[in-house]
């Protein structure tokens, strides 16, 4: 691998989108049964491969309402925060980092509850925090529709710091433009100073919240120079906010298909693509970029007003970060719709996608990081109980011969393994 | 008849701290426990606490003959959020987890409106029907998802016969449109019980919950858990279990240690206190989504 040298290990954390990212996880492996996904041994089996790869943290990307599950048991969701508090029972090590809303829940309350499963881990909780973009979970709060972006983000930074507040024990007087509390948690202090924060998406808004208050961003790439800007980015702003730079992570998201050849990993992409319904990729097309995909000409490139529309800020379809890499995807080859849809099994949606060896994928995570791109990856396996083993067996030991990964746990919790003080 | 054990926030946190009585606790021969029960009691927070639902899931993984309620108001909680989580810890605890309701929680502060500190809306006020109508919003939430509707068939691609989910409808004080995340469980729906504190609190809330916890001498009319202050059990012949209270001064491994000699019960929440599934409350709420179909699965 070109670039300079650069010390330190990547880390290494899995958003385990359930049974893997892909809709049709649920038919590819015969240790998976119809009720896996709420399973209690499945949880602890994909735990403890994950525990003997040395991986750092475990994610749960999550929005507080029922997706349809006609052909998809990824929808089928257990609460993260209580999913990984019974995980905290039955691990040791690994870093556990659950998703929740700041639109959906009451900051006092969620404190406490992120407090206390940091409590019962033994320092190993972490937030990612998240705004919610999905629609159908305000009908379950009773709010007509989303509130407008800005004012989500707005509330977003006063709720973070009034849970960091909370979270020194201290009393907190706080009269504010969308909380008013005056209180204080009587949960014991952390074990790791306070829970880890990560700030999911990749809005400009969203990298501000960041750089200043959170320890790592998952963030979603699709191209290694649009990911060496925006981690440029993040860490100025962290420095221009008098923090130590590298004490906030940038975990871009990988979708990831491994096979012992290239081609195998592509046929692997395929088959479990061409096992869930083809409806899918139009439909993520659609919800991605806030339009009817359906109308689009499959054999012809994409309007450029429909591009346009999808960079406006103001739009309000689908993740700004998302929309912004994937029209940035768009307009570098200039595919046609079905073109693109089929790239985007092995080059990824969204996050960026990766389709090949477990050599390819390590020389992939090295370059990433000796150019500046990341800290580490979110791994994204298309299916998790075969996938995650793959990376323990295979992806692991060659990242710890290029020492790029630790041999054993050396720390006990999830700050430490990220090397982020409190 | 069952006996079950309370614990208090700083006795939980002391259970949390110490595997060795963790096991004690899990040998002891006691059916049920309830986390967290000084949150609704009225008492004012007096030491350490945690979430009760958290410490539910993580103590249900390292104490498998225990049953566990978590004891939690709506209060600085949404009832979507506090039903999933519930029904989420019932799932990874194999049907041995329930939630019973209070009217406030005393470790959050004081004053405001129940889910107006979530800045979303003014909120309702913090009484017994509030906590009445949360009550019926869980229950038709745990319904709303029938773990029948989960085919996983393979052949025709169909995972989930998504229309036999129902859409909960609830148009009261809590507006609520939509399903749960999880389906129903082992026991059908995790035990909702409400701690209630006179005959007329009793009344109301009956309608809405599988069980009662009363102090002796409160008049019910569904299956109730009398609770004890105290470590001594007394008889209660019409009740379903009695609840002991330890003091915060008891030894508590003592306590366990004194109770080893019962038989470890063993069984869902809902079969350890012989309770019925609750009435279907969504009979006539629509589907939530479309009939699946083979030729769309491909």
């Amino acid at each position: 691998m070109s670039g300079p040298a650069r010390p330190g290990h990547v880390i290494l954390g899995v958003n385990t989108l359930v049974l893997g990212y892909l809709p049709a996880a649920w038919q590819w492996e015969s240790r998976l049964h119809a009720t896996s996904a709420i399973d209690p041994a499945y949880w602890q089996q994909i735990a403890a491969t994950a525990e003997r790869a040395t991986l750092d943290a475990f994610f749960l990307a999550d929005g507080p309402a029922l997706g349809d599950p006609s052909y998809d048991a990824n929808t089928t969701k257990l609460e993260p925060t209580i999913n990984w508090a019974y995980l905290a029972a039955a691990t040791s090590h690994l870093g556990l980092i659950a998703t929740a809303s700041s639109t959906f829940n009451d900051p006092f309350e969620l404190a406490e509850r992120l407090l206390s499963l940091d409590h019962v881990s033994g320092g190993r909780a972490g937030w990612n925090l998240v705004t919610t973009r999905h629609g159908a979970a305000a009908g379950n709060f009773g709010l007509a529709g989303l509130p407008e972006r800005g004012d989500r983000y707005a509330r977003a930074v006063e709720f973070v710091d009034l849970v960091t507040a909370l979270w020194e024990g201290r009393d907190v007087h706080h009269d504010g433009e969308h909380f008013a509390l005056h209180g204080r948690l009587r949960v014991p202090p952390s074990p790791q100073g306070r829970p880890v924060i990560l700030q999911a998406g990749g809005s400009a808004k969203g990298r501000w919240i960041a750089g200043t208050r959170a320890d790592g961003v998952f963030s979603a790439e699709l191209t290694k120079d649009g990911a060496v800007a925006h981690y440029a980015e993040v860490k100025r702003i962290a420095a221009e906010a008098g923090r130590n730079p590298d004490a906030v992570k940038i975990l871009p998201g990988v979708l990831l298909s491994l096979g012992s050849t290239e081609e195998e990993a592509r046929r692997r992409s395929d088959a479990l693509h061409d096992l869930g319904p083809s409806s899918y990729s139009a439909q993520w097309l659609s919800g991605a970029l806030g339009i009817d995909a359906s109308t689009l000409e499959a054999d012809a490139p994409f309007p450029n007003e429909v591009l346009e529309q999808a960079l406006d800020p103001a739009f309000e379809g689908g993740s700004i970060g998302f929309r912004q890499s994937i029209v940035a995807q768009i307009r570098s080859t200039n595919p046609t719709v079905r073109e693109y849809l089929k790239q985007t099994r092995y080059l990824g949606s969204g996050h960026h996608g990766f389709a090949g060896t477990p050599e390819q994928f390590v020389d992939h995570v090295e370059d990433w990081f000796r150019s500046g791109a990341i800290d580490g990856f979110n791994l994204q396996p298309d299916v998790l109980i075969d996938g995650l083993e793959v990376i323990a067996d295979e992806v692991v030991p060659l990242l710890r011969k290029r020492g790029l990964f630790r041999h054993e746990y050396e720390t006990t919790t999830l700050r430490g393994h990220l090397g982020v003080a409190s | 008849m069952s006996t079950g054990i309370a614990f208090t926030g700083p006795q939980l946190v002391a259970l949390l701290g110490d595997p060795a009585l963790v096991r004690a606790l899990d040998s002891s021969g006691f059916a049920f426990a309830v986390a967290g029960i000084d949150r609704i009691d009225g008492s004012a927070p007096d030491g350490p606490t945690v979430d009760s639902s958290i410490a539910v899931a993580f103590l249900a993984e390292r104490t498998p003959h225990l049953a566990w309620l978590a004891a939690a108001a709506v209060h600085r909680d949404h009832p979507y959020n506090l039903a999933r989580r519930i029904a989420s810890a019932d799932h990874l605890s194999g049907g041995r987890t329930g939630l019973v309701l209070g009217v406030r929680d005393g470790y959050a502060p004081e004053g405001g409106t129940v889910w107006g500190g979530a800045g979303s809306s003014t909120g309702l006020p913090i009484d017994a029907a509030t906590t009445d109508e949360a009550a019926e919003v869980v229950q038709e939430l745990w319904q709303s998802y029938p773990a029948e509707a989960i085919v996983a068939d393979r052949h025709t691609g169909i995972y989930a016969r998504a229309d036999r989910i129902r859409r909960v409808e609830h148009r009261g004080g809590f507006r609520v449109e939509g399903s749960l995340t999880v389906p129903t469980t082992a026991q059908g729906t995790p035990v909702l019980a409400r701690r209630v504190t006179s005959a007329a609190e009793a009344a109301s809330a009956a309608a809405v919950v599988d069980l009662l916890i009363a102090p002796p001498g409160v008049r019910t009319s569904v299956p109730t858990v009398v609770e004890v202050d105290g470590d001594e059990p007394i008889e209660a012949p019409d009740a379903v279990g009695v609840l002991l209270r330890p003091r915060e001064d008891s030894d508590l491994g003592a306590l366990f240690a004194r109770y080893a000699e019962r038989p470890a019960a063993s069984g869902t929440l809902r079969e350890r206190l012989g309770l019925p599934e609750p009435a279907p409350r969504l009979t006539d709420a629509p589907a939530a989504f479309a009939t699946p179909s083979a030729e769309l699965a491909h």
